[in-house]
């Protein structure tokens, strides 16, 4: 299962690779004006959109975004998440009931609501969707990160370290760490994918920042109307399937790395 | 029951901190935006003008009191604040929104439920089989297509191509679209759940002592399974809330979602002040329910 997510993915990041390669286009250059709204054809594989970009362009570069937004946000969620978790599991006393309560309370809000909070403070760019859904994603790292090493703390292997006279920092870092990397890697992925949905959905709102930004939720953002529906129906397949088949992706690789069959 | 009692008593107690953390939180976000609120509201921003609007809206007293006027405000009178786009109070606009939110929202839980709770059901029946694997690839491909998407093109097919539905003003679309991921979710809880319990001693002598197979699947492993699935339920009612933010953009519902979503475009703070702590408010009543739910059908829960 989780092959097939990866072979997903190496043709998304490949796309997000080779976009100068695919596409002959300026991602924001409207050089198409005469042929706006025109359908899929040899030269343009994805048809034109309203103001003459080409589809094809925009999507290649739109991987380039989303993916970047993406695995920033998820990088900065997964390493100041698990920084989070290990210290409340290693250091308990307040400090872990503090961080607990703050997860759960969190946990409890969706990530979307979560994301536009962060975002009313911040002004509407590509990086600040990347921070707001890092902070989105933060509590279930923690809490995830906390419930691992609690129960690798259970183990024979940290009271043997113990013994030997491993202080905290030691059994943290050196003995526990390694093995949550299986659900590090996990958590990691399948934070990937909800990232990809919802970095899309808040550019989807408007909220990355200029429209002219190749992302694919921002692209969706600019065919939403009726009247694009109606005259151009294939505009709003391609962003859609882009969207859909990464997150698959990322949700088949950690299933696959969390279920072991 | 004291232990049961017990149990309300301590949530109710995190019900109000978590209503009191939350509204403190809500009010402190929009003193955190940058820029003076004051500038927002005036065209010629002369400094006699501005300590004027400051200390209309009561900015020029200490954080703390503001917090508590805001309180008293929000409490007594009901009163959230002007929008700066529109003019009008806050209040009103909430108050003609919300019903759409909740009216969606419980729509789609119907449908979430119903399909997730089937969908779930019938891949722990037909487990190691071919049926199982299509009920779980639909799960898989559930939570991971966009439900701005999913409505565009539920839009492009039923309303314009088939032209089965109107547009606008109609509930069946933009609930079934909203339920997808929560259904989703369900369904995969569901399974999870129903599977483990069908695994365990007491349905082999279910099976043992004749019972038939749908006895032992909905009255036995479904009677496991209930609390696990509630409290999902719980999560993804508040997680629908969310959810709504897109969906009524897309379906062009007049609900509090959309609300929310172009008053943070608009930079509209008093309007998103407004919006969150009303959706806070659902979203943590919501989960008190579901909380209490999951501890009345497990008695596993009530053992000190």
């Amino acid at each position: 299962m989780k092959w097939i997510g990866a072979g997903m993915l190496l043709v998304v990041v490949g796309l997000a690779m080779f976009a100068p390669l695919l596409a002959r286009h300026e991602p924001t250059a409207q050089p198409y004006r005469h042929l706006a709204w025109s359908a899929p054809s040899r030269r343009h594989p994805l048809g034109v959109d309203a103001v003459g970009r080409d589809v094809l362009t925009r999507l290649a570069y739109g991987a380039r975004t989303t993916l970047g937004i993406a695995l920033g946000a998820t990088a900065l969620a997964v390493v100041g998440g698990t920084m989070l978790g290990a210290a409340a599991a290693t250091w308990r006393g307040w400090f872990e009931t503090v961080v607990v309560y703050g997860t759960d309370f969190l946990l409890a809000f969706p990530t979307m609501l979560l994301g536009l909070v962060v975002l009313t403070v911040l002004t509407p760019s590509p990086a600040s969707v990347a921070v707001a859904v890092a902070v989105a994603s933060l509590p279930a790292v923690i809490r995830q990160v906390r419930a691992a090493y609690r129960s690798e703390q259970a183990k024979a292997y940290v009271t043997a370290a113990r013994a030997c006279g491993a202080g905290r920092w030691r059994v943290a870092v050196v003995e526990i760490l390694p093995n949550c990397g299986p659900v590090l890697g996990g958590l990691t992925t399948l934070t990937l994918g909800s990232a990809v949905l919802e970095a899309a959905g808040l550019a989807f709102l408007g909220l990355a920042g200029q429209p002219d930004v190749p992302e694919w939720g921002a692209m969706l953002r600019e065919e939403r109307s009726l009247h694009v529906l109606q005259t151009a129906p294939w505009l709003v397949v391609a962003p859609g399937v882009a969207i859909a088949w990464t997150v698959l992706a990322f949700h088949l690789i950690s299933d696959g790395l969390t279920t072991r069959e | 029951m004291p232990a049961m009692a017990r149990y309300l008593i301590r949530r109710t107690v995190a019900l109000v901190a978590a209503l009191f953390v939350s509204s403190v939180a809500t009010f402190l976000l929009v003193r955190m935006v940058p820029g003076d609120p004051a500038r927002l509201r005036v065209k010629n921003p002369t400094p006699t003008n501005l300590a004027a609007i400051n200390h209309r809206l009561g900015l020029d007293r200490p954080v703390p009191v503001q917090y508590v006027l805001f309180l008293k405000n929000a409490l007594g009178a009901g009163s959230l604040g002007e929008s700066i786009v529109t003019g009008r109070e806050v209040k009103e606009d909430l108050a003609r929104t919300w019903p759409a939110t909740v009216k969606l929202a419980l729509a789609a839980m119907a449908i979430a439920t119903v399909s997730g709770v089937g969908l779930g059901l019938f891949g722990a029946r037909h487990a190691g089989t071919w049926k199982d694997t299509v009920a779980s690839a639909i799960s898989l491909v559930g939570i991971s297509v966009p439900v701005f998407w999913l409505g565009m093109l539920a839009i492009l097919v039923f309303c314009l191509w088939l032209g089965w539905l109107p547009v606008s003003d109609h509930l069946l679309l933009p609930a079934a679209v909203l339920a997808t991921i929560p259904a989703a979710f369900l369904a995969r809880v569901t399974r999870t759940t129903v599977g483990a319990a069908l695994r365990k001693d007491f349905i082999r002598t279910a099976r043992a002592k004749g019972c038939h197979e749908p006895t032992v699947l909905y009255r036995h492993a479904g009677r496991v399974a209930c609390g696990p699935v509630v409290n999902m339920a719980g999560v993804q009612f508040g997680y629908l809330l969310g959810g709504a933010v897109l969906t009524e953009t897309v379906f062009a519902w007049p609900g509090i979602g959309r609300y929310l979503a172009s008053a943070v475009l608009a930079r509209d703070y008093p309007a998103v002040q407004g919006a969150l702590l009303v959706l806070v408010t659902l979203v943590i009543a919501v989960n008190f329910v579901a909380d209490v739910g999951h501890h009345v059908l497990d008695p596993r829960l009530r053992q000190p």
